[in-house]
């Protein structure tokens, strides 16, 4: 029964030894989550709560995930953190903020280059940020990150290929966001 | 033929599985090498997450058992009566609304939406009340009033997000359902209370990291403060709760022995306050008896919260009062013994 999607049985009878399974095998794949969105490890532990409280709330009403356990954590998770993101003015950083950080001398090259990464990505629709950060670190196949998305796993390949588009003309050198924060 | 979206999911397969970059994929390795420096996170906080476990595990503990197939099926009470549903009764409530009134029910529905400075927001608290009175059981009725509480943050939310100002009544609101969901706590045992408490406790702590985050923008707002405080306040509350249940019952009421004194009579603007049995009670507030184990201070005479027996905590509902220091004259949390 290592598959957490196994569970959801159990978690919709809210029996605590799948609850309790299920909160040890994805929560620590949630934070990571949370955190390389929002870069901050209070912000991503509020994300990684919140979002078993909702499912537990959702479960509670007769809702809930019905296939996707894993899926639909991640859709409340990056909810949340677009509402923090909108919300925090630590984040939403400009351009010109940007600049002036890495004027002062007081980020290294890692930390310009995850600033960079992370800004890219929020410049993303919402739908390529989820497809990008499902598959390329959280490791969902293309049928997870479609039960995201609610979208069938074509619409899931377009979003990639265009989110990937977007990021190349971000990324590359001498055209976008790196040149922003060097 | 394939599409190139096929094309370029096959090359990031392979380059996930550690083959080399082909024609498809070549373009995006820039990217997806700067993409790397996101991947490495930071370990996590093993307390944090072993106080999420336990209060998601707790959240589920107190969610209601689910009745047997044959009573949902029926809606009879195991005693054969047919069974009270609130929801059924709001929505008829609703329906006899709309008939009377062409559209109120509808308005009802529309309000659920609205937010403070809108005119239907009366509509909306007007139908938490009747959903509320509707409720029977202790459990339920704290499991709704801790919803709402997260309706009114999220109302102060959306207000100080749109610039339009939070009404300091959003903030008294929030505390006043605050006090009333612990009120309602009091009456529940022990194996109910710790879980509940618990898991408004949680939610406390992310309504107050949102809060944190509003003051940014507004430090001075009094209406942020009003509610960061009486979130705070209630925090504290739980915490005293879960260590001390049977003082907590005590402070709201509830468990008091039936042949315990009645609690004495509070004047607002009396000029010595109003004695209590023990004759003690002077100033603003009525001050504690000379034998009485502790509660909050009195304060001004206002606050139902305030009895004599006092512990020397805050009292939740007196903010934006703070009880720092035992008050002589009883504007104190006081001390046993009525000092």
């Amino acid at each position: 029964m290592s598959d957490p999607e196994n569970w959801l049985p159990g978690v919709r009878r809210l029996d605590p030894e799948a609850l309790g399974a299920v909160y040890d095998a994805l929560s620590p794949a949630l934070f990571r989550y949370a955190f390389r969105l929002l870069g901050e490890a209070q912000v991503a532990e509020d994300v990684v709560a919140e979002s078993f409280s909702r499912l537990m709330t959702a479960v509670r009403h007769g809702g809930g995930p019905q296939v996707y356990l894993r899926a639909y954590l991640y859709r409340v998770a990056h909810n949340l953190a677009m509402d923090h993101h909108r919300a925090s003015p630590s984040l939403a950083l400009d351009d010109g903020a940007l600049h002036l950080t890495a004027e002062a001398g007081t980020q290294d090259d890692d930390v310009r280059e995850r600033m960079a990464a992370r800004q890219a990505l929020w410049r993303l629709t919402a739908e390529q940020r989820q497809v990008i950060v499902l598959k390329f670190y959280q490791g969902l196949s293309n049928e997870e990150v479609a039960a995201a998305l609610n979208k069938p796993v074509g619409a899931v390949k377009s979003l990639q290929h265009r989110a990937l588009d977007a990021l190349r003309r971000m990324l590359s050198p001498g055209t976008g966001e790196m040149e922003r924060v060097a | 033929m394939t599409r190139p979206e096929d094309d370029l999911d096959l090359a990031l397969r392979r380059l996930a599985d550690g083959g080399e970059p082909d024609a498809a994929g070549q373009p995006y390795a820039g990217p997806l090498q700067h993409l790397e420096s996101l991947r490495p996170t930071p370990a996590r906080d093993a307390q944090a997450a072993l106080a999420g476990r336990k209060a998601f595990l707790a959240l589920a503990a107190s969610a209601p058992v689910s009745r047997p197939a044959l009573s949902r099926l029926t809606g009879k009470t195991r005693d054969g009566r047919k069974e009270i549903r609130p929801m059924g009764a709001l929505a008829g409530l609703l329906v006899a609304l709309a008939l009377l009134f062409g559209g109120g029910g509808a308005s009802a529905l529309a309000a659920q939406d609205a937010l403070p400075n809108e005119w239907l927001y009366p509509v909306k608290l007007a139908t938490e009340e009747l959903q509320l009175g509707l409720t029977t059981g202790p459990a339920q009725q704290f499991a709704l009033l801790e919803d709402w509480a997260d309706r009114r943050v999220q109302e102060i939310e959306q207000l100080a997000q749109s610039g339009d100002g939070v009404p300091l009544e959003a903030a008294i609101r929030l505390r006043t359902q605050l006090t009333k969901a612990l009120q309602i706590a009091a009456q529940l045992q022990d194996p109910e209370l710790t879980p509940v408490l618990e898991r408004l406790q949680t939610r406390l702590e992310i309504h107050l990291r949102t809060m944190e985050h509003l003051r940014i923008a507004d430090p001075n707002g009094a209406a942020l403060q009003t509610a960061e405080q009486a979130m705070t306040q209630t925090r504290a509350e739980i915490q005293g709760a879960l260590d001390d249940p049977s003082a907590f019952r005590m402070r709201h009421g509830a468990g008091r022995p039936a042949a315990a004194p009645t609690q004495p009579l509070i004047v607002p603007g009396e000029p010595d306050g109003v004695l209590n049995d023990s004759g003690q009670g002077a100033g603003e507030g009525a001050g504690q008896g000379a034998d009485s184990p502790g509660g909050y201070g009195p304060g001004d005479g206002t606050c139902s919260s305030c009895t004599p027996q006092a512990t020397g905590d805050l009292c939740p509902t007196c903010t934006p009062i703070l009880w720092s220091t035992p008050g002589p004259h009883g504007n104190g949390p006081g001390q046993p013994g009525g000092k």
